[in-house]
């Protein structure tokens, strides 16, 4: 209270907001930046913010070093929608029934569903390796979008469940009464209801499938190589780090993403918040 | 009980997503159990041994390594992100202007790959060129060979995860702040209760259950954590950042030893469930809570 009497404290609340917005955007800013500099500047000691030439050279490089790049992005792009359309037409019917039916058989289910929850995913990796790699599956798309959906789905039904229980029942009474099948009345009225809940669950998955390493970097070798387990290849040369070409593709990995993320917080933040609470 | 006469369709609903659980996550995982009593490479014979891979495990000292470095590794790194996240939703909640763009500044490296965050932090890290030793070296302190040296290594394996991590408390602690009503800091003040007995009485007591929530959930995630230890050190040097993740990776995809790793998968499996029974009892209840 003493220093608001000589007006210090909003110059110090604003010096900590910096400090904060520094901690948490400055290595993002510095890579996005160090994309646009010239190869040999990267390397520079003592290091530059700003770039001394600003130059469009590393994309050029990364498109001719990594030819497999673009092909990289198509799969993630593949990846990350086939999870999504299938996350949510799973986690979207079980969190119908979850929302409005109750019976012995559904409360042993939720309690089936919220103990697979916590399952840390790379144990899953052992068992599966073997048989996918037998089977030819392994470096699949298919794979990969299995995987993802399964470690997903769970929290994204709860994220449905709270969201239909906030639709009245009454409506699809109505429906009902009207003559509508319950089929109908689910997709005629529950499901356009339910958009801004599809617009989360989405995005989370979207999200997640888009910027996945563990699972691609065990199952997949090439067919179904994703954007990170590039990057992560282009890390790991024995060459040395072409760090101009890295920074460039994170630049083409992450901007889209960080564009919707800013566009759509309020959904995203939304959709966090149910998960972590009600499941 | 349900004005609705559908019953049987509502169940029905539920089996997509309780097949795709049984079919990629229950039957493997009880097939990792058996195998944890074998001796078994790809491709070969299946050979039983019993317990002796459990007690070969035991009697690793880099399990033991693993087990330790995991423990700290997660003790630290959950504290780091409660206490930030905590302290980003107070000064937030003070309310700026243009709050909208601070708010998304903040939850920015949630939208990272863990790749992209790794390749950024070794070149800020790297020991001659990077931007943090150069920081130190202007304001007077001998660069840090963050990546070579096991101590240090460990210290950048916590600030990158960190770094990472903070959003997603961020995001659970920071609208729970909010929704505390302003009227209650209000009365308090007029009771004369001071910035620290404000803090003290009134949002911790509130914010508790959530802070619990999200530590909880951190703690198990923590405890998994792979992508951005394994991009950043791979578990070295000399194993000072191998945490029960990369220990199993190892095993299985590395040494071949699958059985050993299916092992530790099912000890790490069995940790997990003692530290979420709490939380799955929690959720359990909320989710029936509407009858």
């Amino acid at each position: 209270m003493g220093l608001t009497k000589y007006n210090l404290k909003p110059l110090i609340l604003w010096i900590l907001l910096l400090l904060v917005v520094i901690w948490s955007t400055f290595p993002v800013c510095y890579a996005v930046i160090s994309s646009f500099k010239m190869p040999k500047d990267i390397y520079r000691y003592p290091p530059t913010f700003i770039p001394r030439i600003f130059t469009f050279k590393n994309f050029v490089d990364l498109f001719n070093n990594w030819t497999v790049f673009p092909q990289a992005m198509f799969n993630s792009l593949v990846i990350s929608l086939g999870s999504i359309v299938l996350t949510v037409i799973i986690s979207m019917f079980a969190a119908f029934s979850f929302s409005r039916f109750s019976s012995r058989f559904l409360k042993g289910s939720a309690f089936f569903i919220i103990a697979i929850r916590m399952f840390p995913p790379i144990i899953i990796s052992i068992p599966l390796y073997p048989i996918l790699s037998r089977l030819n599956l392994a470096d699949s798309h298919l794979v990969l979008i299995v995987l993802y959906t399964v470690f997903q789905v769970t929290v994204m039904t709860w994220i449905f469940k709270v969201f239909f229980d906030n639709i009245p029942k009454e409506i699809e009474e109505a429906a009902v009464i009207d003559g509508c099948s319950p089929f109908e009345s689910f997709y005629k009225i529950i499901i356009p209801l339910a958009r801004p809940s599809i617009v989360t669950v989405s995005l989370l998955v979207g999200i997640y499938a888009w910027n996945e390493y563990m699972f691609a970097f065990l199952f997949v070798s090439t067919n179904a190589k994703t954007t990170p387990l590039l990057i992560s290849e282009m890390m790991g040369s024995l060459t040395g780090i072409a760090w101009g070409q890295v920074f460039a593709a994170n630049f083409i990995q992450m901007v889209p993403v960080l564009i919707f993320v800013l566009l759509v917080q309020r959904f995203l933040v939304k959709g966090v918040m149910t998960g972590a609470f009600k499941g | 009980m349900n004005s609705i006469k559908r019953k049987s369709l509502g169940h029905y609903l539920v089996i997509p997503l309780l097949l795709l659980l049984i079919v990629v996550i229950l039957i493997p995982e009880i097939w990792s159990f058996a195998l944890s009593l074998t001796r078994y490479v790809p491709g070969g014979n299946i050979e039983y041994r019993g317990l002796l891979n459990y007690k070969n495990i035991f009697l690793d000292y880099s399990f033991w390594n693993a087990v330790k470095n995991n423990i700290i590794f997660v003790i630290v790194v959950v504290s780091l992100q409660l206490l930030l996240a905590l302290g980003f939703a107070l000064l937030l909640a003070t309310g700026f202007k243009g709050q909208k763009i601070w708010v998304s500044c903040v939850i920015l490296p949630y939208a990272l790959s863990p790749v992209v965050t790794v390749t950024i932090w070794k070149y800020m890290l790297n020991y001659d060129i990077g931007i943090i030793n150069f920081i130190l070296d202007k304001i007077g302190f001998e660069p840090i060979p963050w990546l070579s040296n096991s101590l240090w290594a460990f210290i950048a394996v916590i600030i990158v995860y960190t770094w990472k991590q903070v959003p997603f408390t961020f995001i659970i602690v920071y609208p729970a702040r909010l929704s505390i009503s302003k009227e209650l800091y209000e009365a308090a003040a007029i009771d004369g209760a001071n910035e620290w007995q404000r803090f003290r009485f009134i949002t911790l007591p509130i914010l508790k259950p959530t802070i619990l929530v999200a530590m909880t959930f951190r703690l198990i995630l923590a405890f998994r954590a792979f992508a951005e230890i394994w991009l950043l050190t791979g578990g070295g040097p000399l194993k000072s950042t191998e945490v029960l993740a990369i220990y199993m990776y190892k095993e299985g995809f590395r040494y071949w030893h699958w059985g050993i790793s299916a092992a530790v998968g099912v000890l790490i499996l069995l940790l997990t469930m003692m530290m979420s029974y709490p939380q799955m009892r929690i959720m359990y209840r909320q989710m029936f809570q509407n009858e």
